[in-house]
């Protein structure tokens, strides 16, 4: 379980979070969803330890990792861009995390053959497709059974396609694995399609955390509201359109 | 592609780079310094004869002097022999009976030997055995040279990571400025300003005197050194601070939230992603000193120690175009097998 208590983020002239509090069952798919700004991504480096200057507490499993820095959290985190290390093969790139913890490799081999990649274990990642590339940076994010598994965007610089297959790819992966997913997103469409439930963030407050259907059925306020048929409004003018 | 693009740097290029470097390639190789300047005498020695007579009426015109301090090179005493001879030529009629020495067979195998147009005799005087002078000199200079390098790397290295670092604008300008500053002035006048700092009377030593110590920092290796690295490091710096502001800064975080500690993450991540930029620090270094002629001349002391003031002295004091420039071909290649390394090198790292 995944607890955030109280986080309080705030820049010079700015507070990125403002007592965010969240419970997140072990297991459980959360998406946060929220627009440019919202503090979405600050919330993602509080929970990696990459910014500890922040106020509030973060428990996983009943233990404060406040403390604890990023290598040792056992957290595991899918950016954007892939974030592979460019000179390692696909299957290094994934077999890292287990070295760092002077583990057999075994399991990347495995794991590689699960995301569908088990021809490409030497390409380099300049050798593959952007979503050949995600898959192995979301296989090296699970291989060592992290306790968290934190997604930034990742789906962002594929295009709609691929998106679709990923989605597809991600849920099954979760379905697999079990893992507690933290899934940063500001699509609509993949937040409803993935989670167990949604936290939709602006200005750095959480306006509401429910499922996706409750969300839509009954949005706590005026701008959960508006952000949600301003996103479906793309949807069906899109629909019209090609009718 | 518009290929005319490059017709204009092209042309300069075969003008100023390809056209001179063939010549002075062909010139290590080719030798016409007694063919121009005794040309009777040449003739008579390709027929397989030694004719005193000829070699005589060659001597009577002023441009045999040219080839005083060239033979002298291989044939020792020749200066005085040649000098004594041509001052006196109107009078003489029979050279060997001037002096005896024109009709030593050791002096004629010179000059046959020396008339030979197409020879490898240059590059044979370099690599004859490893006591050559010429071969402990070149060695000698790709030691310091490739020191120099390691020794600018290392310096630079840290100092391009602490630019990364510098948040503000002025403090990033202030410091790029001190980094620049040896490019602001002109090479002599910085060179200049070493003598007074390092000198067995300079500031440094007299301020370690007040500790009764006192350092030979000037005429020797160590001149060398603090005169280069201080010229080169702003070359060094910028490649490889070029290459850290390129990390993109996921990766690390990735490492780091994968498992990996802080020294790890720089071993197994930082580090390889910086290879580029030392690479190219290292080769743009490492080519710079090894041309280096004003540093090593002015802070090196009178030895010579750079491979370049023998090429210097050759062409304007021994006049022997041919071995400065076979000293110089040699440097090119030396350079060129380094730059076959460096791409080899660079092959092997990742595109993106």
């Amino acid at each position: 379980m995944l607890e955030l208590k109280n986080i309080t983020k705030q820049y010079k002239s700015k507070t990125a979070l403002n007592a965010v509090d969240l419970q997140i069952q072990s297991g459980e798919f959360v998406s946060i969803l929220g627009p440019s700004g919202s503090g979405k991504s600050t919330l993602l480096n509080c929970i990696s330890g990459f910014d500890n200057d922040f106020v509030g507490d973060i428990l996983v499993d009943n233990n404060s990792i406040k403390k604890v820095p990023s290598n040792k959290r056992n957290i595991g985190m899918v950016f954007q861009h892939y974030a592979l290390f460019p000179y390692m093969t696909a299957l290094e790139n994934i077999a890292y995390p287990l070295k760092m913890r002077k583990q057999s490799i075994d399991q990347a081999k495995e794991i590689l053959d699960k995301v569908g990649l088990a021809d490409y274990s030497n390409k380099y990642p300049h050798q593959l497709s952007g979503g050949q590339q995600q898959r192995i940076a979301l296989a090296r994010a699970m291989v060592y059974n992290p306790k968290v598994v934190l997604m930034d965007e990742p789906l962002g610089a594929l295009d709609l396609k691929l998106r679709n297959e990923l989605q597809v790819f991600i849920k099954d992966m979760h379905k697999e694995y079990c893992t507690t997913t933290v899934y940063v997103t500001h699509d609509l469409v993949e937040a409803f399609s993935l989670s167990d439930r949604i936290v939709v963030l602006n200005n750095g407050v959480i306006e509401q955390v429910d499922t996706p259907k409750n969300i839509y059925k009954t949005p706590a306020n005026e701008f959960v509201k508006d952000f949600i048929t301003s996103g479906l409004q793309h949807i069906q003018t899109l629909s019209r359109v090609i009718q | 592609m518009k290929h005319w693009l490059i017709f204009p740097a092209a042309f300069l290029l075969v003008i100023f780079f390809v056209f001179p470097i063939s010549t002075m390639l062909t010139q290590s190789f080719y030798n016409t310094t007694i063919e121009t300047s005794l040309p009777l005498t040449t003739q008579q020695l390709k027929n397989g004869v030694v004719d005193y007579e000829a070699l005589r009426q060659d001597l009577t015109d002023e441009k045999a002097r040219k080839v005083i301090n060239y033979i002298n090179h291989y044939y020792p005493g020749a200066r005085s022999l040649f000098a004594k001879t041509i001052n006196n030529i109107q009078d003489i009629d029979d050279l060997v009976e001037f002096d005896s020495r024109w009709a030593d067979p050791g002096l004629w195998k010179v000059l046959e030997y020396e008339t030979h147009s197409f020879t490898a005799k240059n590059y044979t005087k370099i690599f004859e055995s490893v006591d050559s002078v010429y071969f402990k000199v070149l060695t000698q200079t790709l030691i310091i040279s490739l020191a120099i390098t390691l020794v600018t790397v290392l310096l630079s290295y840290p100092l391009a990571y602490f630019l990364t670092t510098v948040t503000n604008r002025w403090h990033f300008v202030l410091i790029m400025f001190c980094i620049l500053l040896p490019f602001f002035t002109s090479y002599l006048s910085r060179l200049v300003a070493w003598l007074v700092l390092l000198q067995k009377n300079g500031l440094i030593n007299q301020i370690l005197s007040n500790f009764d110590m006192s350092l030979n920092l000037m005429y020797n290796t160590a001149g060398i050194f603090i005169g280069s690295v201080y010229i080169v490091l702003p070359m060094a710096v910028l490649p490889i601070y070029a290459a850290m502001r390129n990390i993109d800064m996921s990766l690390i975080k990735t490492g780091s939230i994968v498992g990996a500690n802080k020294y790890q993450v720089f071993r197994d991540i930082y580090f390889p992603l910086t290879k580029t930029g030392i690479y190219n620090a290292a080769l743009l270094v490492f080519m710079t000193v090894i041309g280096f002629y004003t540093t090593p001349a002015l802070l090196g002391g009178s030895k010579g120690k750079f491979i370049t003031e023998q090429i210097v002295y050759h062409m304007e004091v021994s006049l022997n175009w041919g071995l400065a420039t076979a000293l110089t071909s040699t440097l090119l290649i030396i350079i060129l097998i380094i730059f076959y390394f460096y791409s080899r090198a660079n092959k092997d790292l990742y595109r993106d």
